[in-house]
């Protein structure tokens, strides 16, 4: 396993656009936390700041987003990346379980999301003060909880986007990503807007977006229990999945 | 060292890609210390039965044991080195990175590891330092076939290992795996370059649209045709 760990490390540290995109989700995290802590909102007439609570919303708002797309990048490119084409053969005689890679990918990812989470509370500490985590008021439970949640969601995310890629290709993938991103996107917008009353409807087409709504939970809502046990399930199937995608490795039609 | 000295054994294999047959009713068996060639025009069947051999796709029927357990089992391929024909290693890595990285499964103590990868480089003239992405594509084809010696295996299977060499390193090649041999390792090789494989194997058996023709020692193939690429043209070229 470390043997594997060490490789998939090294990976992470050669792959330029992953220093970038880490370097440039520092700098979202930043700018967000600024805003937010300049941020007021008039409340019966008299301007009030939006406080801690805000803040930490919006701490694991800016975490499902960057962490979808860093689960994205690593699912879809790096993780594969061994498993694919004529270097399959090479990784398939190893004398290792086959369950490892799933495993070590799980743990690669999950270092990475971790590494996310400390430079967001020390961006957090250097924007709103490094006091602000022993206050008594600070939602430790709630973000706590709230990261937790989003880790799970990552990694399932992480390695259902390594699987579809190891079925259909890198670029296919990427496509039908972005596609299912837009579609969930409109659904729970519409969705939402119904739920509040915009436009109440309760036909077909009403519950086939409630459907769509519900299929997956939200990881980007700390909703501790329900989704807990959902995630805590869809993750070893997508490991099991993961193992069996590659009992064969990808070999083409040969010259001989 | 083995305590049975059959290394691989298999019987009647029969291999199709949907309803076109690869191979039929092929059956080979392999000793230790022993050399085996496999020869055969393009799609013979060579590359086929070399994969359901490792595993890595399954046959129609037939029994496949390899080092006393059935093909593909996974703890067996410590003692399994494997060279595909075509197969690029990680680009991220450098030459010594990866061989270290294959190194890492086969032996365990790490100043022995260093030693082999380092002895292998050298053997195959490889840049430790620089990249894969960065080497020529013989230079990868060397780095392919220097993985499947570490660890000094008990079973070496070798798909067109001389493809993409030049000819001082051909010959460097057939002196190792000659001495391979003779320190009892046992040699699967499937290539289209017959003076070589004359040179180096002691058993051949050539294959024909998925059946072999011809299973015996080079030493009478050479004996009955004059040699080994004179035996292959009047077994398979005028069929």
């Amino acid at each position: 396993m470390i043997n594997i760990l060490k490789q998939n490390f090294r990976h992470l540290m050669r792959s330029r656009f992953l220093i970038l995109f880490y370097l440039l989700s520092i700098i979202v995290q930043f700018v967000v936390l600024k805003v937010v802590k300049s941020a007021t909102m008039s409340v019966n007439g008299s301007a009030i700041n939006i406080g801690i609570s805000g803040a930490v919303t919006s701490m694991l708002v800016v975490q499902a987003f960057i962490g979808s797309y860093l689960a994205a990048l690593y699912g879809i490119w790096m993780a594969p990346y061994i498993h694919q084409g004529t270097r399959s053969q090479l990784v398939f005689v190893l004398p290792v379980s086959r369950w490892l890679f799933p495993i070590g990918y799980v743990i690669t990812m999950g270092v990475m999301v971790i590494a996310q989470f400390a430079a967001m509370f020390a961006i957090a500490g250097f924007v709103l003060g490094f006091e602000v985590f022993s206050d008594e008021v600070f939602p430790w439970a709630r973000l706590l909880s709230g990261l937790g949640l989003e880790l799970l969601a990552f990694e399932t995310l992480m390695l259902t986007l390594a699987l579809f890629s190891l079925a259909f290709g890198r670029i296919q993938t990427f496509l039908i990503g972005m596609f299912m991103l837009f579609v969930m996107q409109a659904v729970g917008a519409y969705y939402r807007s119904s739920f509040f009353g915009a436009s109440e409807e309760q036909g077909l087409v009403y519950q086939l977006i409630e459907g769509c709504y519900y299929l997956l939970p939200q990881f980007g809502e700390p909703i501790w229990k329900s989704d807990l046990v959902s995630w805590l399930i869809w993750l070893p199937i997508f490991v099991g999945l993961f193992r069996y995608r590659i009992r064969y490795p990808e070999i083409g039609p040969s010259s001989e | 060292m083995l305590n049975n000295s059959i290394v691989f054994d298999i019987k009647d294999l029969r291999i199709a890609y949907g309803l076109i047959k690869a191979v039929d009713n092929l059956s080979l068996r392999l000793e230790q210390g022993q050399s085996l060639a496999l020869l055969g025009l393009n799609g013979a069947g060579k590359t086929s039965t070399i994969r359901v051999l490792l595993g890595m796709m399954k046959a129609k029927g037939g029994e496949t044991s390899v080092l006393g357990e059935p093909a593909g089992n996974v703890s067996k391929f410590a003692e399994i080195g494997y060279a595909p024909e075509e197969a690029t290693p990680p680009e991220f890595l450098t030459g010594d990175e990866y061989l270290d990285f294959i190194g890492g499964f086969k032996i365990k103590d790490r100043a022995a590891r260093k030693k082999e990868v380092s002895d292998l480089l050298s053997f195959f003239e490889l840049d430790p330092h620089k990249a894969i992405r960065a080497y020529s594509k013989g230079m990868r084809r060397r780095v392919v076939l220097a993985q499947a010696l570490i660890g000094n295996p008990a079973l070496l299977i070798l798909d067109e290992p001389f493809n993409g060499l030049d000819p001082i390193l051909i010959k460097k090649l057939r002196e190792r795996l000659e001495d391979y041999c003779k320190k009892g390792g046992s040699l699967l090789l499937s290539s289209h370059i017959l003076a070589e494989v004359e040179k180096i194997c002691d058993h051949i058996a050539v294959i024909h649209k998925g059946v072999v023709k011809r299973f015996t020692k080079t030493s009478e193939l050479v004996q009955e045709f004059g040699n080994v690429e004179e035996a292959f043209t009047k077994l398979v070229g005028d069929n």
